[in-house]
């Protein structure tokens, strides 16, 4: 009995440890793209609050709590305030089954520097993330406004088109670990990272990852100069940090899964031991994150028919080859060793 | 435990599957429908099938529904349409309820009833290995007929997009700069039986009405 409550309390204070540095990087996520994309168009970014505007997040965070939280006329109440839940919620429990490192020992007990060990963990991982389109097709439509209707609307399609190829884009890693679970394909990857052999996978990837992510070149849902913003034009206040924070969440998870399925995870070059596998792994993920903020602040936003075209014409054949590619690559690997 | 969870689950499934028929809103419909598939994927994960529960939810939830939603915002289709007033379904409705709800009584009286998952299925049971193990070996027949037809289905639905075009597509005209692909104005009037290998294709429309 005593023991259970134990691991019980063990996994509460790693969900509560994950929890926090997660939402904390998310604040900082975001100081980071103001700061790089200031510096990409020869400006400084925020400055003014704390040294180099580092107190930033603590006054935006406070600015969405004060602010009035607007429910607009004719909206759907109940599925506008559920909107923004199932967003945050998808996005937040995907990182569950992330490994962080390998199992280090704390005061004398093992702990498994993960929340979860699933063995199904990288469906697990698309099957929360699948759930998260409805925080914005129903936060588009409950808003009862036509530009944010538009907006959900174009979020879903993007989403159900990106997600195939993304999905196509991970079996090769999946192949050649022979395993579902995220902690066995990052023992695969002991001696050779996958991107050495997936490297159109990864691309594919990254590719796709950012347009199930609404990022800019595929910011088709919120942008600005035809849609005002989207699918949130009608959210303010907390609600609005939500979708804020499940958008960026969402991209802490994409860099995560990367890192995990091409990038080795938490193994290293070099210094390795069980304390430094975090360490590698949040710099892996650092890593993808400041490319998906160069790619923002470099890139112009595609056109509808682009992004279709994009998804269905070049990633998803290209994928399609890869996977073919992948089997026999993995055939003759298995045969030669 | 988990007698516990499968009652919850279960109660909820029911309700949100009884809510899902009778709201008079298809939007809530759908929510609902939403809720019931992922209690039943839940469900599976109590009877050792994660496997199955994450499909479930990624084919289901993730990409059928989100389906079932786009067509009802397209079309913005109002409660009075889909009111049913024909006695006919209905009365066929009751009978094939009734035969299905008997067939379970007949079930659950002659059968017997073990306490947890691992009386009914052997270990290993849907898991990965196991679902492939039998889905290419034993099955792999009709695992490839089904996706032949399913081949057939999107085929299909590419053709009939074709063939209500009137006029040969340009490539870009003004409409494309709005968010459209401008073939597929032609396709929307089709937008429903269209929407299964393409519904991308649908979304700048609603930019022209």
């Amino acid at each position: 009995m005593l023991a259970a409550l134990g691991t019980i309390g063990a996994i509460a204070i790693k969900v509560a440890l994950v929890f926090g540095i997660l939402l904390t990087m998310v604040a900082y996520l975001v100081w980071l793209e103001r700061k790089v994309l200031g510096h990409i168009q020869s400006r400084r970014g925020p400055l003014h609050v704390g040294p180099h505007g580092l107190l930033q997040p603590l006054a935006d965070i406070t600015k969405l709590f004060l602010k009035e939280d607007v429910i607009p006329d004719g909206a759907d109440r109940v599925v506008f305030s559920l909107a923004p839940g199932i967003a945050v919620a998808s996005a937040l429990s995907a990182i569950a089954v992330i490994p962080f490192g390998q199992v280090v020992s704390v005061f004398g007990y093992p702990i498994e520097l993960h929340i979860a060990d699933v063995d199904i963990g990288i469906l697990y991982i698309l099957a929360v993330g699948s759930l998260g389109v409805y925080g914005l097709i129903l936060g588009g439509w409950a808003s009862n406004n036509k530009f944010s209707l538009l907006g959900g609307l174009r979020s879903s399609a993007q989403m159900v088109s990106y997600e195939l190829s993304l999905g196509l884009a991970l079996i090769g890693p999946l192949m050649l670990a022979g395993t579902l679970r995220m902690q066995g394909i990052v023992e695969a990857q002991r001696h050779l990272w996958f991107i050495c052999l997936q490297p159109l996978g990864f691309v594919i990837y990254v590719v796709s990852a950012l347009a199930e992510t609404n990022r800019i070149p595929f910011d088709l849902p919120e942008a600005e100069s035809e849609l005002v913003a989207g699918y949130h034009v009608e959210y303010s206040g907390f609600k609005f940090a939500f979708f804020f924070l499940a958008e960026y969440v969402a991209m802490i998870t994409v860099a995560c899964v990367a890192t995990t399925l091409f990038l080795g995870g938490y193994h290293g070059i070099g210094l390795t031991s069980p304390w430094l596998g975090p360490a590698w792994f949040m710099g892996k993920v650092a890593i993808l994150l400041f490319l998906f903020i160069w790619i923002r602040g470099t890139l112009p936003r595609f056109r509808y028919d682009q992004l279709m075209q994009l998804g269905w014409k070049v990633l998803l054949p290209l994928a399609f080859v890869n996977v073919a590619a992948t089997g026999f690559l993995a055939l003759w690997l298995g045969r030669s060793s | 435990m988990e007698l516990f969870l499968f009652v919850v689950l279960g109660l909820t499934a029911i309700g949100s599957s009884l809510a899902m028929i009778g709201h008079k809103n298809p939007i809530y419909s759908a929510l609902f429908m939403v809720v019931t598939f992922v209690v039943t994927a839940a469900i599976y994960v109590l009877l050792k099938a994660p496997f199955i529960a994450a499909i479930q939810i990624i084919i289901y939830a993730g990409a059928v529904v989100v389906l079932f939603l786009f067509v009802v915002m397209f079309l913005n289709l109002k409660t009075s349409i889909l009111i049913e007033r024909r006695r006919g379904p209905l009365l066929l409705a009751f009978v094939l309820g009734g035969l299905v709800a008997g067939e379970l009584a007949a079930v659950v009286a002659t059968g017997v009833w073990p306490n947890t998952a691992e009386a009914l299925v052997p270990p290993g049971f849907g898991s990965v290995t196991a679902v492939a193990t039998v889905l290419f070996t034993r099955y792999v027949v009709p695992f490839e007929i089904a996706s032949v037809i399913l081949l057939v289905g999107m085929v299909g639905a590419i053709v009939l997009a074709r063939r209500a075009s009137p006029e040969p597509q340009t490539a870009y005209d003004v409409s494309a700069a709005s968010g459209g692909p401008s073939g597929s104005r032609a396709a929307t009037p089709r937008a429903p039986a269209a929407t299964e290998g393409e519904e991308p294709v649908g979304v700048g429309m609603e930019v022209h009405r």
